[in-house]
């Protein structure tokens, strides 16, 4: 393969991909990609790796991804969880996805964080700006199977709002039991 | 007046055809990715593009085969813009297009194992895996990311195009 003497950069590849290019970019960069064998490699493994990302099951779903895995065909098991109370979720045969619906005041929320956190709270894990339910006052956890063993079994999950001013304010702390099989 | 196009019937040999099918066939998938997002009809689109490509090859159809990038290219955009039309047409696309690719071509498609790029994405920092979640899944773009978090667009597309690269690195063998 003959190297390419003026190639894509990296920051084009990827905007194409989001399809942040104008037509014209884009159609110029096609026509590289067309005629040029290491960019059309490059090109290639970095749309496969955006076409399984596109694939994959956030562990906060927002709720337009929540109604197109149920246009898929895919079982979910919504569970409403309030905060401080304990919840139980199990993965029956053919469950897809245990979807803990975390309940709170979301008003006047910016942003909105999820942690995980140990039950004496310490942080484990964090997930910023997630997608939230500003209306609902919903943040929805997508549980997924293979999630079994990733973080002890005694983790909650703790939410933060975000409001206009940055001010950072605790929603609650919330918990369920998982039941894997 | 100008001389008449003369169309010079081009010989391509099953060899060649093959050579030609395993060229442009990443190229093909690439474009269906990103303007269909699906993965059955991307694989339509590569059957059927290579195919229209060798027939039109075979007939003598393509004027300058020196610029047969731009032939496919173009066969590409027609041919998403035709598919778009109607999954019948697509599915019967694609059964012309199994029956005449050359002999036991089969496209080759290396997919991402998905338990690996999970691993990777847990990898990524917290504020890099919320940009690359609201591009490729949510399917938000840098402006819209960049207002909720606070963020100029330029800062979102350097934070996704670096986690990107991060992240590509690690499910092709790095370190998760």
């Amino acid at each position: 393969m003959s190297p390419c003497a003026t190639p894509l950069p990296y920051e084009t590849l990827v905007a194409l991909l989001a399809h942040e290019l104008d037509d014209d970019e884009a159609a110029r960069a096609d026509e590289h990609l067309f005629a040029c064998d290491p960019c059309a490699a490059r090109a290639d493994r970095l749309a496969g790796l955006v076409s399984a990302l596109r694939d994959v099951v956030p562990p906060v779903l927002s709720r337009a991804r929540r109604e197109r895995l149920e246009q898929a065909g895919k079982r979910l098991v919504l569970t409403p969880v309030d905060p401080g109370a304990e919840a139980r979720a199990a993965f029956a045969p053919g469950v897809d996805y245990l979807v803990h619906v975390l309940r709170g005041d979301l008003g006047g929320a910016e942003s909105v964080d999820v942690e995980l956190v140990t039950p004496a709270g310490v942080p484990l894990r964090a997930y910023e700006h997630v997608p939230f339910d500003a209306d609902a006052g919903e943040v929805m956890i997508a549980c997924q199977r293979h999630y079994e063993g990733l973080v002890p079994d005694d983790t909650r999950f703790r939410v933060w709002a975000h409001g206009q001013g940055g001010e950072r304010r605790q929603v609650g702390v919330y918990f369920v039991r998982h039941v894997w099989r | 007046m100008g001389h008449p196009v003369v169309i010079r019937p081009v010989d391509v040999e099953r060899d060649d055809e093959r050579a030609l099918c395993e060229k442009y066939a990443g190229r093909i998938r690439s474009y269906g990715l990103r303007h269909m997002r699906d993965l059955t009809a991307t694989q339509d689109l590569v059957q059927h593009v290579l195919l229209a490509v060798l027939q039109a090859l075979r007939e003598g159809r393509v004027e300058d085969p020196s610029r047969l990038d731009a032939y496919v290219l173009g066969t590409c955009r027609n041919a998403v813009m035709d598919m778009r039309r109607g999954d019948w047409r697509r599915r019967r696309v694609a059964e012309r297009a199994a029956s005449g690719l050359p002999d036991a071509y089969e496209p080759d498609w290396a997919r991402v194992d998905a338990t690996r790029l999970e691993q990777c994405l847990h990898g990524l920092a917290s504020r890099e895996l919320a940009v690359v979640l609201a591009t490729f899944v949510d399917d938000r773009d840098a402006d819209e990311i960049g207002r909720a978090m606070s963020l100029s667009a330029g800062n979102v597309r350097v934070i996704r195009h670096r986690a990107l690269a991060r992240l590509q690195a690690c499910v092709e063998g790095g370190a998760p």
